[in-house]
């Protein structure tokens, strides 16, 4: 008997045997890594991509963060979906050293009666919008992103940056403020009495132009309950000019917490 | 779990090598996933521009094909978003390729079909356990997922495939 393992292991390194990283392949990745950031200026360009944005937040501004970002990711029929679900406006802020956080809102999307391995059923999801605390002068950046980088452009969803669109260093060194990675995971949520740590949960990120980050989270099987209590861990750290994270002593400044939050559907 | 000591080599050549070594599987494991080779290809350039540019984080904690498939399977997550490549057929996309340099036997494009067509969910904990090799907590981290949730995934991905494949589980 062969294991499952090795027959589709065996039959895909046959089947696709053709696919191979060649040269060509190679020289691409050193190509496109070796890329400098482009600095020129282009104002034609930024307002068109501003007005691009501010239409789209027009469109999206009737409805809940969390509602808009997943019809933007997945379509209006997931927006349909979120919009039938339970909204729960929280409004409740957490701050962190520099950094607030402040959690917008919850949905909660019931029993739609359909497979939950590939629908919508069962699911919560949210939004924690952050941002400097009290005025401080930071550059916030999200994670995955180099310093380098153009602010505020989802590049790894697509997004294009204009030529002029200056970076979080540039933007760093203009305001002479700190780059702090910041983010807001949730980590565990409670279902029947035990806190389930490691559940399956989803999250991505987005930026506001005002230079604010925005997590968004969805977290699968959650069953329509009296009350949800999520442990939301958040955390940030300096990065320096060099791009260096600073995580470890002697100049550690990751600060994190478990925020644990119980969230009640309005009454109807 | 002890560091490794960190490859002091400069990026662009630990990554040609990783790429040398690992890239094939990986390329394997993307098409697989996306259905399409072109798509399979930017997911490819994507997974070792990520490795490249994260290779500070990378701690040598993990086997390097480990770490780049964690990577490739969320390039994937985030190129499935697009909407247009979600009705593809299945042979038309398997015929795309190049031929293959090992001789390959009927049963494999049924096998392969038979992943491809699985729901996303159950296709990504199938590939990184059963192809890349995964153990099933590696791939509960890769997705962020728990490892009952792999566990369960797996077993409805069996389900599916034995339904669909006679013979699956036999030697062939």
């Amino acid at each position: 008997m062969m294991k499952p393992e090795q027959q589709l292991k065996t039959a895909m390194d046959r089947r696709l045997s053709g696919l191979k990283v060649t040269d060509r392949h190679i020289q691409q990745v050193m190509a496109k890594a070796q890329e400098k950031p482009k600095m020129k200026r282009n104002r034609v360009l930024i307002i068109s991509f501003a007005a691009v944005a501010l239409l789209g937040t027009a469109i999206a501004a009737s409805l809940p963060a969390t509602t808009a970002w997943f019809q933007q990711l997945y379509g209006q029929k997931k927006a349909e979906t979120l919009q039938s679900g339970t909204l729960m406006p929280m409004h409740e802020t957490r701050i962190l050293g520099e950094v607030q956080y402040e959690w917008l809102e919850t949905i909660h999307v019931g029993d739609t009666g359909q497979n939950e391995f590939i629908t919508d059923s069962n699911m919560l999801y949210g939004t924690v919008k952050i941002t400097p605390a009290n005025g401080a002068n930071l550059v916030l950046i999200p994670e995955d992103f180099r310093i380098t980088d153009p602010a505020g452009y989802h590049i790894f969803m697509g997004e294009k940056a204009p030529e002029s669109a200056p970076s979080y260093l540039d933007l760093a060194k203009e305001k002479d403020a700190k780059i702090v990675l910041a983010k807001a995971v949730p980590h565990g949520i409670l279902i029947d009495g035990v806190l389930q740590q490691g559940w399956e949960i989803g999250y991505s990120y987005a930026f506001d132009h005002d230079g604010s980050l925005h997590y968004y989270f969805e977290i699968p099987m959650v069953k329509t309950m009296p009350e949800y209590t999520i442990l939301m861990r958040i955390n940030n750290w300096v990065i320096t000019r060099e791009g260096q994270w600073l995580r470890e002593e002697p100049h550690n400044t990751w600060l994190k917490e478990d925020w644990i939050v119980t969230i009640k559907p309005p009454k109807q | 779990m002890a560091r490794r000591v960190p490859d002091e080599r400069p990026p662009d050549q630990v990554v040609g090598e990783l790429m040398r070594t690992h890239g094939d599987r990986i390329l394997r494991l993307c098409f697989v996933y996306l259905h399409d080779l072109h798509l399979a290809e930017d997911a490819l350039q994507e997974t070792f521009l990520k490795a490249w540019r994260g290779y500070h984080t990378f701690r040598g904690d993990a086997d390097p094909l480990t770490w780049l498939s964690r990577i490739a399977i969320n390039v994937c997550k985030d190129l499935h978003k697009s909407a247009w490549h979600r009705h593809v057929n299945l042979a038309l996309s398997l015929d795309s390729l190049p031929e293959p340099s090992t001789p390959a036997i009927e049963t494999d494009d049924t096998l392969i079909k038979s992943v491809m067509a699985l729901p996303r969910k159950l296709r990504e904990v199938v590939l990184l356990v059963y192809y890349t090799g995964l153990e099933k907590e590696e791939a509960a981290k890769a997705l962020g997922i728990s490892l009952p949730t792999v566990y369960r995934r797996l077993n409805k991905a069996q389900d599916i495939l034995k339904q669909e494949l006679e013979g699956w589980h036999d030697e062939t």
